[in-house]
């Protein structure tokens, strides 16, 4: 059984340096929940699925934010998109887009699959800090989570709830 | 008939003869059967191991005397034997079950056959006679037959091809109401009901058991007398070697106990399905009643604190002290009927909501339970192993944490600083654990230990310690609902040790 | 979108509520501009662009809409589902539900109808105000806004 946690963060987001300014933004705010960084969108179907290691709800619990990057390798940010729209558990979960794409079609595109919110990636330091501050203040402070439901695949697992 | 067995002439045999000496062979190495020839007037002429280890006579002591002396005094007189060998003299052949002796006077039942022996040219040269004995098979046939006859609770009886009934035992008479004597040659759908009758299900039942062997069902059944019985009802189809049929048993049991029984339970059941159906219904009412509080109460506290709010730092300077002293007292009221509304619904809740328990770590509890409060974890003392946890939900538990502790700062004497500890312990046994929470505040009379767990019940009035007077009534109804326990420890002026025990999940 | 300031449209019936909500955008000095419908049949009027709301400089399309669940002649679901089978763009528009529910069957039903994010409408106006706050400078300041023309 899980301890009592803050719920976790998702990152997805493929450039390395982009991600370390957020992770090190988000500690700096203050936040105290895990961050969880993956680096694609074959990495992050394989968390959400449940599969194998990533899959692991012990170390890999569903997240209470997703922060997506657009660009990714292997799959595109709207790829996984769509396919997680279908999937009830996944759809209520709060999913930012976060990426330094500012053609308008693909922020289009990304409303229309479901995104909850489009964010544009800036260059400067201060910033990142800002934004972040404020996604921790909206989403995680102010925001009312969707219940955190069983998945729907298989048998009994461990995390159980409300 | 032409004969079937054709033995050659009754000669001694001779020294290098083949089939005869096989014959000799075999005949004399059985010991089971009782082969053996007679003469045309039936005098034996032969004996075998068999008909030794039977009949009991060596072959010294029987060779030359009449057969007849292996029947039954009865029926010597009554000429059977003679009879017997007629039959097998003209028809060739004569087979029947029936009692013999033995040498030593005592009977068994026999299955014997007897054949006409002819020579080559076909003229009778006496008789060959086969005799098994059947005792043990016998007995064990008529032992089932009183078995069936005694069986009380269970008709057993039989019918013939068309269904009229051939046999009867003590259950069918006891069952059905009618004597053998009364019955016997009757047509069995005398059992059934006219509707059944009507509807053919007796000639249904016939032909299901006669086609596939076996017939099973339930029904009502009429007795003698006119009443009805529920009843199981088995037709099995008896048939010949040949595979023809012979005739059906049938085994009928009496269950309309059973049948009543089944009624009452499917009653009760049903009566069952029904109170749960309603109390669900009363429950979603409570709980459409408990929503429409929450929204609806609340509103108009929003309106009446926001107002009051906006109206003191809006138009502050168009109020005097103790305008603003007037507004402050509204603002409190909405306050308290808010936090009021939230208690009871927090009450509410815990009557019907099912807890679904986890593994809760205590001391994060704890930690949450401060943080709610908003009081600072390093004024309190808290001594609790970090690996604990209990089964508990935890939200709940927290906020009766939050009630224990916001009681025990809530409750101090009127200048002195609360102190407050807490601390956990695993009870002797090893299965639960002991939050406890101690302060040094004005402590409770005896008396009122019980009360104060009960819903709006306080000690105090507002002025002196605010409070709902739910509070401990919620943590009362929780652990209660986490199938836990709780105390108090207090007297007037010593303080109060508030505890809570848990189920303890391990250490993690 | 044709406007001077992209426009907040705050769907509420309880006139209380509603006001105190106005009032705290004031008081977060943030320049935000509020228009305020009080029933789920003239939300879909408004954003459909029916009368009387048929002129969209007075009318602008919204940036964001704040949305109360229960509503007269309409409820809040409804509307969000109306919106969301929207296929002219206007299906876009962030729908923020701002409501006194926090029931799990109320938040499970919003996110699933579609709605961008859910919040509960807090006891204090010192809440109310901070909270408004944060919500302007997200989605108005940070979040970026997508144009409802024809998908």
């Amino acid at each position: 059984m899980v301890e009592s946690q803050p719920g976790t963060i998702l990152l997805i987001e493929d450039d390395a340096a982009d991600a370390s300014l957020l992770i090190r933004a988000f500690k700096k705010s203050g936040v105290t929940n895990p961050i969880r960084h993956l680096k694609d969108g074959e990495d992050a179907l394989a968390y959400f699925e449940g599969i194998g290691e990533l899959g692991d709800r012990g170390k890999n619990p569903l997240p209470i934010l997703i922060l997506l990057d657009l660009k990714l390798p292997r799959m595109s940010g709207l790829e996984l998109l769509q396919w997680m729209r279908p999937r009830k558990h996944l759809r209520r979960i709060p999913l930012v887009i976060l990426t330094g794409e500012r053609d308008p079609t693909f922020r289009e595109a990304a409303y229309d699959l479901g995104a909850n919110s489009y964010l544009i990636k800036s260059p400067k330091q201060e910033d990142v800090l800002r934004l972040v501050e404020l996604i921790q203040q909206y989403w995680i402070g102010l925001n009312e989570p969707a219940p955190i439901v069983l998945e729907s695949r298989g048998p009994w697992f461990g995390s159980v709830h409300l | 008939m032409a004969p079937r067995y054709s033995i050659t002439a009754l000669r001694p045999p001779e020294s290098a003869l083949g089939s005869d000496r096989v014959f000799r062979y075999l005949v004399e190495s059985v010991r089971d059967y009782a082969i053996f020839l007679l003469d045309p007037k039936g005098h034996v002429a032969t004996w075998n191991p068999g008909a030794e280890r039977i009949k009991q006579y060596t072959a010294g002591e029987i060779i030359g005397k009449h057969f007849s002396i292996f029947y039954p005094t009865a029926d010597r007189d009554n000429g059977k034997p003679e009879m017997e060998l007629t039959v097998a003299t003209q028809t060739g052949r004569f087979e029947d079950e029936g009692w013999r002796l033995r040498k030593d006077g005592t009977r068994f039942w026999a299955n014997v056959i007897i054949i006409r022996v002819n020579d080559e040219d076909g003229n009778q040269i006496g008789f060959g006679k086969i005799t098994r004995d059947l005792t043990d098979r016998r007995l064990a046939e008529q032992r089932l037959r009183l078995l069936i006859e005694s069986v009380e609770d269970y008709a057993i009886y039989s019918l013939d091809t068309n269904g009229n009934i051939t046999s009867w035992n003590l259950g069918a008479e006891r069952i059905k109401g009618y004597t053998a004597n009364e019955i016997i040659g009757r047509h069995f759908s005398q059992f059934y009901t006219r509707e059944d009758v009507a509807a053919g299900l007796p000639e249904h039942a016939l032909e299901i058991a006669s086609r596939e062997g076996h017939y099973e069902r339930e029904g009502w059944r009429v007795r003698k007398d006119g009443s009805k019985f529920w009843s199981n009802v088995v037709v099995t189809a008896i048939r010949d070697d040949e595979g023809s049929l012979v005739g059906f048993s049938k085994v009928t049991r009496d269950i309309t106990d059973r049948k009543n029984l089944i009624d009452q339970l499917n009653q009760h059941a049903r009566e069952l399905e029904l109170q749960i159906a309603e109390r669900e219904q009363t429950n979603l009412e409570l709980e459409a009643f408990s929503y429409s509080v929450s929204h609806d109460l609340r509103a108009p506290l929003r309106a009446i604190g926001g107002f009051s709010d906006a109206l003191k730092e809006d138009y502050a300077e168009k109020l005097d002290q103790t305008g603003i002293g007037y507004v402050n007292e509204i603002i409190a009221a909405a306050g308290r009927m808010n936090q009021l509304v939230q208690d009871l619904l927090d009450y509410s809740r815990l009557g019907r909501a099912a807890l679904g328990l986890q593994t809760v770590n205590v001391s994060q509890a704890v930690a949450k339970s401060l943080q709610q409060l908003g009081e600072d974890p390093a004024s309190i003392a808290i001594e609790i192993d970090t690996r604990y946890a209990v089964l508990a939900h935890e939200a709940t538990l927290v906020q009766v944490i939050s009630n224990l502790i916001s009681n025990a700062i809530k409750f101090h004497e009127k200048n002195a600083e609360p102190q407050v500890r807490i601390w956990g312990a695993v009870q002797p046994g090893g299965n639960t654990m002991r939050l406890s929470v101690r302060d040094n505040g004005i402590g409770i009379a005896a008396q009122h230990h019980e009360r104060i767990f009960q819903v709006f019940e306080r000690l105090h009035d507002r002025e002196s310690f605010p409070g709902t007077g739910i509070g401990l009534a919620i943590v009362k109804r929780a652990i209660h609902r986490m199938d836990g326990a709780y105390g108090l420890e207090s007297a007037v002026g010593q303080g109060s040790t508030f505890w809570i025990e848990l189920p303890l999940y391990g250490r993690k | 979108m044709i406007s001077t300031e992209p426009l907040i449209l705050l769907v509420e019936d309880d006139p209380a509520d509603a006001r105190l909500i106005q009032r705290a955008f004031e008081k977060a000095a943030l320049g935000a501009r509020v228009t305020r419908i009080p029933n789920g049949d003239d939300a879909v009027a408004y954003l459909a662009g029916h009368e009387p709301f048929d002129n969209r400089t007075s009318y602008p399309l919204p940036a964001v809409i704040l949305l109360d669940i229960k509503l007269p002649r309409r409820s809040g679901f409804e509307v969000l589902s109306w919106l969301r089978s929207r296929r002219d763009g206007l299906q876009r528009i962030p729908v923020v539900m701002l409501t006194s529910s926090r029931h799990n069957v109320d938040v499970n039903r919003a996110y699933d109808l579609g709605a961008n994010s859910y919040l509960t409408k807090p006891d204090t106006n010192e809440q109310l105000t901070k909270m408004l706050s944060t919500f302007d400078q997200y989605w108005m300041a940070y979040n970026e806004h997508p144009s409802l023309g024809v998908s």
